[in-house]
């Protein structure tokens, strides 16, 4: 039914995205998107065995996980902290817009960890789609995507879920 | 010859590398990684490393590490690391860190654990990294605070012993603990020479540090926007020698401060050392004092100018013989993420933080410093 009330172009590529099913969402598609829907936003985004609501997580729980002082979810299981590169505009913006600190201080924090060994930094990944991949398959995983405009995230997580046997929790709903 | 040994040992490490970001990628339980980092000193005045008047290459750090999670709670970290730094390294590869860290106490605000083994010893903002040329904000470190050239860097680096930490969350901010019990290490020759000086150093046969304890509380506000910490340490340096035993107590005290803003860094350290000196031949309290101001500008996202002022006083009761100043201006460039080539350029008055070893005269009181350095990492 949102196929029919979207552009045509958006309709196509929501199309492509439900007929590949596999949750691999191309990313290609989120550019397009941004020019022809509002702004997308970027959601946390956790794999389902750590038994979290992302959308629970606070302000102060993001920054304990993301700068690696907290360790595990409470169902004890290990929390595996996945992001893209520093220079990404999408790293930049997660920072910036949901951890609130700057790139630059986070990876400050990553380095110490490396280089005193006093903690796992984050598991940098080469795309966002690989992001999205390693979080849907790794237990524990925790990370972040572009997510759409409301209408379409609706679209894309009922999809998803539907697809992804081991769905991913915390979409924006 | 200690040029082309230095790039073995980077052609090594960019293999490793290759292998390395395979391992990391497949899953997060085990992390390798490492650094490479080569200098080139030139200098005017004193030797800064190596025969650096004449320009030398006899600056390289290397290392690589392993961060393994062996259970939710138990995590391995291991960092072996060679290091050549004129006379005061010789390239020995040493293990850095060892260490079994469990996170006793997780909840949702705080945490507690201990690390068992060779640790970091957090002291001032940049001593647990302090090899890194990634993670300092210029080639040579703040002589002032962290002390480089004078052999007391091999006994603040590491600790052979246990790590308490801790730290509590609010909203806005988070606050941390570290206390490191370490245990009575004996100290090298060339430490001794550095730290004493090479007539006194030949009169002692034999010295340990005894039992070092070290502590840092340190407060983040609003995402690291503001970070405050202060360290303590306090050691005790017993030497046997020709003419008896001789015995040094010091008490370390730094403050650090630290605004972190878009493209902007400001930070601020002041050190205070006090040291009681007890020998055959009398007594000596001394007090050194030492602080800098520095501030970083991002000129772009990869491109970072760092300007600091240090002052040093190695003996606060005639604070106008014993003090030294150092200007230090740089600049770090990263043409990709895993390289940076950095060149600063350092300008110091009075001889702190020069190191001895790597002279045979008396020190003039005037050195000028080229440094230019090569980092890759991986």
């Amino acid at each position: 039914m949102y196929l029919k009330l979207l552009p045509r172009p958006t309709a196509r590529i929501l199309g492509k995205i439900i007929l590949i099913g596999a949750g691999v969402i191309s990313p290609i598609t989120s550019s397009v998107w941004a020019e022809q829907s509002p702004a997308p936003t970027i959601t946390v985004f956790a794999n389902a065995s750590s038994g979290v609501n992302v959308d629970e997580l606070t302000l102060g729980n993001l920054r304990a996980i993301f700068s690696v002082r907290k360790r595990s979810w409470d169902n004890d299981l290990p929390i595996k902290v996945f992001v893209l590169a520093d220079q990404e505009p999408l790293h930049q913006k997660f920072c910036k817009t949901i951890l609130k600190i700057y790139p630059y201080v986070l990876r400050e924090q990553w380095d110490r960890l490396t280089f005193s060994g006093t903690g796992i930094p984050p598991t940098v990944v080469g795309s966002e789609e690989q992001l999205r991949q390693a979080i849907a398959n790794t237990p524990g995983a925790i990370g972040y995507v572009m997510s759409q405009p409301k209408i379409l995230v609706n679209s894309i997580d009922t999809h998803y879920r539907l697809f992804v046997s081991n769905s991913p929790v915390g979409g924006e709903e | 010859m200690r040029l082309l040994s230095n790039l073995v040992a980077a052609a090594l490490a960019l293999s490793a590398s290759s292998f390395c970001s395979a391992l990391s990628y497949i899953d997060n339980d085990l992390q390798i990684h490492g650094f490479f980092s080569q200098g080139y000193l030139l200098s005017d005045g004193n030797n800064f490393y190596g025969n650096s008047q004449r320009g030398t290459t006899d600056f390289m750090e290397a290392a690589v590490n392993a961060n393994y999670r062996a259970s939710p709670k138990l995590n391995l970290a291991a960092q072996i690391i060679t290091r050549d730094a004129g006379t005061s390294d010789n390239g020995d590869v040493k293990i850095d860190f060892l260490f079994a860290d469990y996170k006793a106490i997780e909840n949702e605000l705080s945490g507690l654990g201990f690390r068992l083994g060779r640790v970091r010893n957090s002291f001032g903002f940049y001593n647990d990294t302090r090899d890194v040329l990634f993670t300092r904000p210029t080639i040579l470190m703040p002589q002032s605070v962290y002390f480089e050239g004078n052999g007391l860097r091999e006994i603040l680096f590491a600790s052979d012993g246990a790590q308490l930490y801790s730290y509590w969350d609010a909203e806005e901010n988070t606050t941390s603990l570290s206390v490191t019990f370490g245990r009575t290490k004996s100290l090298s020759a060339d430490i001794v020479s550095n730290l004493f000086g090479r007539t006194a150093a030949s009169f002692i046969d034999h010295a340990n540090v005894r039992n070092p304890i070290y502590a840092q509380l340190s407060h983040s506000r609003d995402g690291g926007t503001s970070k405050y910490a202060i360290s303590t340490v306090n050691m005790q340096l017993e030497g046997q020698g020709s003419f008896g035993d001789i015995a040094l107590s010091a008490n370390g005290y730094v403050l650090s401060a630290q605004k972190n803003l878009a493209k902007w860094t400001f930070t601020a350290e002041y050190s205070l050392f006090t040291t009681d000196f007890r020998s055959a031949f009398g007594n000596q309290s001394l007090d050194l004092e030492s602080a800098y101001v520095q501030s970083q500008y991002r000129l772009a996202q990869n491109i970072v100018l760092t300007g600091r002022y240090e002052m040093s006083i190695n003996d606060k009761s005639r604070p106008n013989q014993s003090d030294s100043h150092h200007l230090v201006a740089g600049i770090n460039w990263a043409p990709a993420p895993q390289w940076m080539i950095a060149a600063d350029i350092y300008g110091i008055r009075g001889t702190n933080g020069i190191p001895h070893t790597d002279h045979n005269d008396p020190l003039t009181e005037r050195t000028e410093i080229l440094a230019i350095m090569v980092g890759f990492r991986f």
